[in-house]
């Protein structure tokens, strides 16, 4: 980069030869060619940014250093990219998932609270309540979260608004307790992550009869 | 020139130009890979949710205005090629030419967010504006929020880096106007480039992503 | 004797506030960190007196929240990540590759004022009611239902974020582009192996952060809905998000620290580090392995459980680069001459609190053992091993070794040892009840907790006020030195490396000659030999 000085020819060459790449891509779009338009657009878009790199801004040019540091960065925004699609793409390989343990073999806790005899004196009144579906089956603990649930009376149902469907579940958050503090763990587990989920502050659960 | 500097001048904790030049680009670079990370975290949101509600993404996509899309790639280009022959106008010495290119590639800049507002504008009357007024006539609506949250939050960034560029190459046709660089100092015009290609390098990936999907 | 040095060069507060020499905006630095390195002591102070019985009695639930996340955040982001590097770092990297000053001088200056508009920014959602979201902000509490102020201190931290990337890319450009002639890449202190390592991950990790605190913003202001599960997004991305950065900077916090401990281990070992080439290399191996393993704060999150085998088997791997740096120490250390100078107090201290500290990530790194540890102290043990008996260590060894150089004082030995000693035995009193604690149970941040927990939980707070006292002696001591220690010699210990080459303390230009290496770093034999020692 000290001084080279790039033709003209060069820069009207290179843009030229964008804009015919642009053309490309948008008639490609238009051309259904199933999975591989995703692969045609980008690497119509990657070739246009490599073009941009190398000759206006005189990559070509320059030390390599400079290349080395590029190319970190761009493999730091693909192992960002790779190692978060590889949680999102195998998240549907789990079989067992929250409509599958629908079937409960244990007793259904609504909202429980590792610290029930607490409970009562600070309770917040019927007005705001968490939503928490907790199934117990198994060892497997399942909390479900749900908007715009109704209160009644009784306890918590649960019903409104659920979370759209994404990779083949619904959003769910799973923890698995241990046998010997099973239902400290558990109990607690629900209380956490209700309260760190769509819990409001300082709001408490309610036992509710199993 | 009265604020021409002499040739070879450094400032003093440099031991030549050279060595300050070189500092400055390899700064430059490693700041434009910060901004790869940042809008790169735009775009993991983007892969995960494309992948995720693939039908919302075509619907979405199709509503935006291509035409629009494709005339403000084109317009960016452009900008890019005028930037880059400023740069080589600097480093020719030749002022004049300097100058007039920055004011295109300024004018080039403009338009395109004047554009950018046209299809901000269209997307705000169609209600398409994520939040407690969306509305979407698609089989897969609420998920399309999300297309549209990303779409304002990416071509958002884009767009609030082309004004901080925009202030950049302001300032520097001001400086160039007053003989400012020469072939012997040219360095902040070329980081300027340096900057302006990376912002448009940022829309050749946004273009097909958010106006390409779904188009057959 | 008063030699004309940065010190004395100038005076007033605008040539403070308007320095650009890298030694006075250390300082600058200085101030500022601990500032925030005592408001965090004081949320800490606040929680552990609260857990001292097992009722909330203290405090409500939601007071105890902000408590534990502005400890954190203040902590984290205010001081930890920016304490070595943006203090010793930019005091020392100059010097010890025998440069005038950094890079880039103004943006050094810049990066300092960003730490403080973010601090001020912070501190005003601290004073107006503060944030309970926990340091990690998750979603959807902190972007839908968290009814404090999560805007004002995600954008501080945002700020303050860029001091951070700034920093770094001064690093990494003065590294790259102004050593002194001779100085090759194997001949630099590990100190500066370790702040260019930091320097990448500064450089890689900080804007992921810093658009994950916009898209947060933007989803409480404008109502984007990234993260919502009502509009089909999904908050455990969030978590993705935020842990790419926040993974590494735990390697930004030790990284810099370790660099501190190879160089305070040789000059009292009198001894050239064993397996230099290794250790430098380990410097780099942590900071890419570092962005591979974040997924491991992320386990019971409902993240795929085959990622989640991925992240722990990366998590095991990166816990290697680490063991051999505290291998080499040791073997640095086997048939050396070691004396016991503070510093040294420190290097050991940190020697057997990081081990422990890394070999129970370790257990965190398991899958199986991390599903019952997860949220409880084990973890808050675990990290505060590492936080504060590795770095926060480091960092005071490291300030007690180049004060004599920064200030042109020493600091008094004698109560430099006596804190070591009282620090070392306050901090193991406060967290190590914490690994059986968690073991046992205890969730984290909850302001009650079952009787049973009460006796080891008394004894953390009682550990934690012994700390405190043990944090406030340096304080007065080494404010007290500035004025009245004794001068110091230009090489008080007899180290190698070019900052001990000047005077104490520095010139503002640091060498009044571009310094020509001839010789490979520590090489502490030869010094020895030519009848250096401590002065």
């Amino acid at each position: 980069m000290s001084g080279h000085v790039v033709p003209s020819k060069v820069y009207f060459a290179i843009f030229a030869t964008l804009i015919v790449l642009t053309g490309l891509t948008v008639a490609a779009a238009m051309v259904d060619l199933g999975p591989l338009n995703t692969v045609v657009a980008m690497s119509i878009a990657c070739a246009k940014a490599t073009l941009v790199v190398l000759y206006f801004m005189h990559a070509r040019y320059g030390s390599r250093l400079i290349w080395v540091m590029l190319c970190a960065g761009v493999l730091w925004l693909i192992i960002l990219i790779a190692l978060t699609m590889g949680d999102y793409a195998t998240r549907g390989w789990m079989k067992q998932s929250a409509r599958q343990v629908g079937a409960v073999t244990a007793p259904r806790l609504a909202a429980v609270s590792p610290f029930p005899e607490r409970q009562r004196g600070e309770d917040r009144g019927p007005r705001e309540r968490i939503d928490v579906e907790a199934q117990v089956s198994g060892r497997r603990l399942v909390v479900a979260f749900h908007d715009d649930s109704v209160i009644g009376p009784g306890g918590i149902e649960t019903g409104g608004v659920r979370c759209p469907e994404m990779f083949g579940q619904r959003p769910v958050m799973r923890h698995h307790g241990a046998s010997d503090s099973f239902t400290r763990g558990l109990a607690s587990s629900a209380t956490r992550i209700a309260r760190s989920g769509v819990a409001r502050t300082g709001r408490s659960l309610r036992t509710a009869p199993a | 020139m009265p604020e021409a500097r002499a040739m070879a001048s450094h400032l003093h904790h440099f031991d030549s130009a050279d060595q300050q030049k070189d500092a400055a680009t390899l700064g430059m670079w490693v700041f434009l890979i910060t901004e790869i990370l940042f809008f790169g975290g735009l775009f993991m949101a983007y892969v995960v949710y494309r992948s995720g509600y693939p039908g919302a993404w075509v619907e979405a996509s199709r509503s935006l205005d291509l035409r629009l899309g494709a005339i403000n790639t084109a317009v960016l280009i452009c900008s890019s090629l005028t930037m880059a022959l400023g740069v080589q106008a600097a480093q020719l010495g030749r002022r004049k030419a300097l100058v007039g290119w920055l004011v295109a590639t300024i004018l080039l800049g403009g338009a395109f967010l004047g554009i950018k507002s046209v299809e901000y504008a269209h997307k705000f009357a169609e209600h398409h504006v994520p939040g407690p007024s969306f509305v979407f006539h698609g089989a897969e609506a609420r998920p399309a929020q999300l297309f549209f949250s990303l779409y304002f939050a990416m071509t958002g960034m884009h767009a609030l880096h082309m004004v901080i560029g925009l202030g950049l190459l302001l300032n520097l046709a001001r400086q160039s106007r007053a003989g400012r660089f020469t072939p012997a100092y040219y360095t902040p015009v070329e980081m300027a480039g340096l900057y302006w290609h990376f912002v448009d390098i940022v829309w050749i990936f946004l273009f097909p992503l958010l106006y390409l999907v779904g188009r057959h | 004797m008063t030699q004309r040095n940065y010190l004395n060069a100038d005076y007033g507060i605008r040539s403070w506030l308007l320095t650009v020499d890298h030694k006075r905006i250390a300082l600058l630095y200085l101030a500022s960190v601990t500032l925030f390195f005592m408001l965090g002591g004081v949320f800490a102070m606040m929680v552990r007196l609260e857990l001292l019985t097992p009722a909330g009695d203290i405090m409500q639930a939601e007071t105890y929240n902000k408590a534990f996340t502005m400890h954190g955040i203040a902590m984290v982001f205010f001081f930890l990540i920016p304490a070595i590097p943006a203090v010793l770092g930019n005091f020392l990297v100059p010097m010890m590759i025998g440069a005038r000053d950094l890079a880039f001088p103004r943006l050094n200056l810049l990066s300092w004022y960003l730490y403080v508009i973010g601090a001020l920014f912070t501190i005003g959602a601290i004073v107006s009611g503060g944030v309970d979201t926990g340091w990690t902000f998750y979603t959807p509490y902190s972007t839908t239902w968290s009814n404090t102020n999560v805007v004002p201190v995600a954008l501080g931290i945002f700020v303050t974020g860029f001091s951070s990337i700034l920093t770094g890319l001064n690093f990494i450009v003065t590294i790259h582009k102004m050593r002194a002639p001779g100085l090759t890449w194997f001949r630099l202190p590990l100190f500066i192996w370790a702040h260019y390592a930091t320097s990448i991950i500064m450089i890689l990790g900080t804007p992921v952060i810093a658009i994950t605190i916009v898209l947060v913003a933007l989803e409480r202001v404008a109502n984007l809905g990234i993260f919502d599960p009502t509009r089909g997004g999904d908050p455990v991305l969030f978590q993705h998000f935020f842990w790419f950065y926040s993974h590494p900077a735990v390697y930004i916090m030790i990284l810099p620290a370790m660099g501190i401990i190879s160089e305070v281990v040789a000059c009292f070992a009198r001894k050239r580090i064993f397996g230099y080439g290794f250790v430098a290399f380990s410097s780099l191996s942590i900071a890419l392995v570092g962005f591979l393993v974040w997924g491991h704060h992320m386990f019971v999150s409902s993240q795929s459980v085959y990622a989640a085998l991925v992240f722990s088997i990366l998590s095991f791997l990166v816990a290697v680069p680490s063991a051999v740096k505290v291998f080499n120490w040791t073997a640095t250390l086997y048939k050396g001459r070691i004396s016991f100078e503070t510093p040294m107090l420190y290097v050991f201290g940190f020697i057997g609190l990081f081990t422990i500290g890394g070999l129970t990530g370790l257990f965190l790194a398991a899958l199986g053992l991390d599903v019952h540890v997860h949220d409880t102290y084990f973890v808050v043990a675990h990290f505060h091993y590492i936080m504060v008996g590795g770095t926060i260590m480091a960092y005071l060894g490291g300030l007690h070794f180049w004060w004599p150089k920064i200030t042109g004082r020493l600091y008094p030995e004698w109560w430099g040892r006596l804190s070591a000693g009282v620090i070392f035995i306050g901090f193991n009193l406060t967290f190590f009840p914490q690994f059986i604690l968690g073991y046992l149970g205890m969730p984290r941040r909850y302001h009650v907790y079952p009787e049973e927990f009460q006796v080891l939980n008394v004894m953390s707070s009682a550990g934690a006020s012994i700390l405190g006292v043990g944090y406030l002696i340096p304080l007065v001591y080494m404010i007290w030195s500035m004025r009245y220690g004794k001068p110091a010699p230009a090489n008080p210990w007899g180290a190698t490396g070019l900052e001990w080459t000047t005077p104490s303390p520095p010139p503002t230009e640091n060498f009044t000659e571009t310094p020509v290496v001839t010789r490979e770093a520590y090489d502490y034999v030869d010094l020895t030999a030519e009848g250096g020692g401590i002065a």
